[in-house]
């Protein structure tokens, strides 16, 4: 899984963006769940709010839905991938759209992992495992 | 969207959908989940946790190669039940906490999207967010006669859910 060049941290800071508050509290649920360290949860309901998350954060672990108002998942990407500082950030998808065609355009930017809904708490902790053990 | 035709929901539709339903209530809700006739569901109806109580209708609309629109209707102690397998027991003081509202659009929106996937995954579909309405029990029957032929009435936890998909190919 590619993390650009800088290393993990053994504590994760993450940030779920979702407009639903339902999915942002399971995605932190069983984040908590899973036997990862994080350090810190960040919430955002949109794209442009996790714009802001991210200039005043340090993110390791960046969750985002697809269809979202003000801006959505792609639109996001496209904005993590203009900036080098970002680049290490692993980007997953978590989406109901599970197509072949999303997929592949997630793909193109940039996305680490897809993780489509419903998922089992176990697919998201190895999601996050991967993402760890990359680093050390 | 009242060009949509529920017509169109035939007996494979249906089946599709349900399957969906069974899914998502199983996977991301821990619930058990059965088909009923409509005995049962009314049945289930009538059971003194659901019987008076109010109602909670989401509706989600979908773009793509077909359009359409998904309704699911379930009475709030089911809302609630949904909330809590989600997001458990919340600590006083915490931000952010979703309602049972957020948590009956979720609902739908894993269905129609599960839905979708399964069996039109090479496709591209864009969903709307859920739109969320609370409704009066006494008022069910009138808002469900339209589409009587072409509902999934199901049950989950022993309470019972209706879901109507309707399709404009």
């Amino acid at each position: 899984m590619p993390n650009g060049n800088r290393p993990v941290p053994q504590s994760l800071t993450v940030l779920i963006v979702d407009d639903s508050a339902m999915m942002r509290a399971m995605i932190k649920r069983v984040a908590h769940l899973t036997d990862i360290p994080i350090a810190q949860v960040l919430e955002a309901g949109n794209g442009v709010e996790a714009l802001q998350q991210l200039e005043s954060h340090a993110v390791d672990v960046l969750f985002t839905d697809i269809n979202m108002p003000l801006m959505t998942g792609p639109e996001l990407l496209r904005e993590v991938i203009k900036r080098q500082e970002w680049q290490h950030i692993v980007r997953v998808i978590v989406s109901t759209d599970g197509s072949a065609a999303r997929r592949e355009e997630m793909a193109g930017l940039h996305a680490h992992a897809y993780l489509e809904k419903p998922f089992r708490p176990e697919v998201m902790r190895d999601v996050l495992a991967q993402i760890v053990n990359s680093g050390s | 969207m009242s060009s949509l035709k529920s017509s169109t929901a035939g007996p494979e539709l249906m089946q599709a959908v349900t399957a969906a339903v069974i899914e998502v209530a199983e996977h991301s809700f821990s619930m058990f989940t059965e088909s009923c006739t409509p005995r049962r569901f009314d049945e289930l109806l009538s059971r003194s946790a659901t019987s008076g109580a109010e109602w909670m209708r989401a509706t989600l609309a979908f773009k793509g190669p077909f359009e359409g629109e998904l309704t699911v209707d379930v009475p709030e102690p089911l809302a609630l039940e949904l909330l809590a397998s989600c997001v458990g027991i919340s600590s006083p003081g915490e931000e952010n906490l979703p309602s049972v509202e957020d948590a009956v659009g979720e609902l739908a929106n894993m269905i129609c999207g599960t839905w979708l996937t399964k069996n039109h995954g090479a496709q591209k579909f864009d969903l709307k967010p859920p739109r969320v309405d609370r409704v009066d029990a006494n008022n069910l029957r009138h808002l469900w006669a339209r589409t009587a032929a072409s509902a999934l009435l199901m049950g989950l936890n022993d309470q019972p859910v209706r879901v109507h998909m309707a399709v404009n190919p």
